[in-house]
């Protein structure tokens, strides 16, 4: 394992390498700081694997319809303030978000990822976060809502606010022009970032949302936004287990950077994001709405965090929780025969991808 | 009255449901799943699986998690019957060349086309051309929806634990680290050279 601040991933030695006509053996270099050109024997395969899953699930959000949800938008007693409020929120939330996560994938995570299967997973779902930001903007435009007050949300709501500065606070730093991994300590900064971006954001943060949004849909309202979230929510699950996994190796190669105070800070953090969450509970639900409200998401998000950390093979943070949710099992748990005049289907492959053996 | 209007099939998907019946000619298309039409989401479960697990005294909490993680499948399932397994194999399990043979017998007593789905559990371009190929061969007039399955799917939210399906790197970290050494195996080692 040798340090790199050459964002290429085909370092000196590589070149050296070639000019006395070595190849490079797999397996040479680790996580994160690993060189080798991109056409290389595969070392890291559940990488690859992703990427083929997240070009098999492609779609886009045109493809949903919106005329029910615009009729219901619209009508003056479709829906509640409260339910309004929170739609509002919720879609500023992550109208910003995809992009803040889009920003670090792409300024932050592929610079110091330089492993070849990796860095083509991290393309592709840097692709998925613009289609999902379109997804947002394409929405908006459906309701006809205020684009400036949807996208300014994450300065003006506090919730909104607070977690989109926790979270730059580990994107910036990386950000920065002179940092590399290398040393324990940066290594350990990048673990950060990986845990704040995929198993915090994408992982914990996303799923208030989801909750929101999917609990409408089940009462058939807004049921074109809930289409689109089903979608975003599969793309999501492959991100936030991509971070996992990426994660979990890193910590295979290089034991010393889990450290038992390192565990302990990233349990700490888990921690801080779940209480951040649980404020954008209250601030998009401040009265609840029929079968949700922020106590109910409380809960949830407990739920949720102490299976991030069994994921991370840490403790967990929170006592046993279970999921308040018992319709989620209905809504995502459970393989759905759709209608195909009547909605699009989700159960499909795209063509492209067909194997042929 | 001419014979082609004698006799047809009638697509009797959200029908079936309703009435809480099977869909005529097709398979079922899991144990446990949700049909989602304009109407809404509607939990649908095999209610003569229910009664016969029940009648065998494996029907139990433990039982209908089975049935989620495992996407209402029988196949995986250890305690259930081999009997059970086969009488309630899904759409996905039976393999659609029967389907096929099936819809080519009732062919002939049908004046018009029918509504036949068919069904593909890891999609494969041989798979689906010998599928079509063979639905031409056999003389059907029509085929209908062609039913996959997506290439992930959202973790299970209502199971204890994670379900790790989509995770291929292990939690743990080992606590042992091997001795730096070379291996003799290894006629290219650079420090040994």
């Amino acid at each position: 394992m040798t340090t790199t601040t050459d964002a290429t991933g085909l370092g000196a030695r590589d070149r050296a390498r070639r000019r006395a006509g070595q190849r490079r053996r797999q397996g040479d270099d680790q996580l994160p700081r690993r060189r080798e050109p991109a056409t290389a024997a595969l070392k890291y395969h559940w990488a690859w694997e992703k990427y083929l899953a997240g070009c098999s699930n492609h779609w886009m959000p045109t493809e949903v319809s919106m005329q029910a949800d615009i009729a219901l938008w619209r009508s003056p007693n479709g829906l509640t303030d409260d339910e309004r409020l929170m739609i509002k929120r919720n879609l500023g939330f992550f109208a910003t978000s995809e992009s803040l996560v889009a920003n670090n994938i792409v300024l932050a995570v592929y610079r110091h990822l330089t492993n070849p299967e990796c860095r083509q997973y991290l393309l592709r779902q840097a692709f998925e976060e613009a289609v999902h930001t379109h997804t947002f903007q394409y929405v908006c435009e459906s309701l006809g809502l205020d684009e400036g007050e949807l996208f300014n949300m994450y300065r003006e709501v506090p919730s909104i606010t607070d977690k989109a500065a926790w979270a730059l606070d580990y994107t910036q730093h990386l950000e920065n022009p002179e940092f590399s991994t290398g040393t324990p300590e940066r290594d350990q900064a990048f673990l950060r970032d990986l845990v704040a971006f995929y198993v915090i954001f994408e992982g914990m943060w996303f799923y208030t949302g989801f909750a929101q949004i999917l609990s409408l849909g089940r009462q058939n309202k807004m049921v074109g936004i809930a289409e689109q979230y089903q979608y975003i929510l599969r793309d999501e699950s492959i991100h936030l287990n991509f971070g996992i996994d990426t994660i979990n190796q890193i910590k295979i190669e290089n034991p010393h950077l889990w450290s038992a105070e390192f565990q302990a800070e990233v349990r700490t953090m888990l921690k801080d994001a779940c209480d951040l969450e649980v404020a954008y509970g209250r601030n998009t639900m401040p009265r609840g709405i029929l079968g949700i409200n922020a106590e109910l998401c409380e809960q949830y998000m407990h739920f949720i965090t102490n299976r991030r950390c069994a994921q991370l093979g840490l403790e967990p943070v929170f006592g046993p929780a279970e999921n308040p949710f018992p319709w989620m099992s209905e809504a995502m748990d459970l393989k759905k025969e759709k209608n195909f005049f009547e909605t699009r289907v989700i159960e499909y492959q795209t063509g492209g991808s067909l194997e042929w053996d | 009255m001419r014979n082609s209007n004698v006799m047809a099939i009638a697509p009797t998907a959200t029908i079936a449901n309703i009435c809480g019946v099977g869909q005529s000619i097709e398979p079922l298309y899991r144990n446990l799943y949700v049909k989602s039409n304009m109407s809404g989401d509607f939990t649908v479960v095999n209610a003569a699986l229910v009664r016969d697990l029940k009648a065998r005294g494996l029907w139990d909490e433990l039982m209908i998690s089975d049935l989620k993680y495992f996407d209402g499948s029988l196949g995986p399932i250890a305690r259930v019957p081999a009997d059970l397994k086969t009488l309630y194999a899904t759409a996905f399990e039976i393999d659609s060349r029967w389907l096929i043979e099936a819809a080519a017998r009732r062919q002939k007593w049908i004046d018009q086309a029918q509504s036949l789905n068919l069904y593909i559990a890891q999609a494969n371009g041989r798979k689906l051309d010998e599928m079509y190929q063979h639905a031409w061969i056999r003389g059907l007039k029509t085929t209908y929806y062609l039913r996959a399955t997506s290439a992930t799917h959202v973790e299970k939210s209502t199971l204890r634990g994670t379900d790790g399906k989509l995770n291929a790197v292990a939690a743990t970290v080992p606590t042992v680290q091997e001795p730096l050494a070379c291996s003799i195996e290894d006629p290219d080692c650079e420090a040994c050279q």
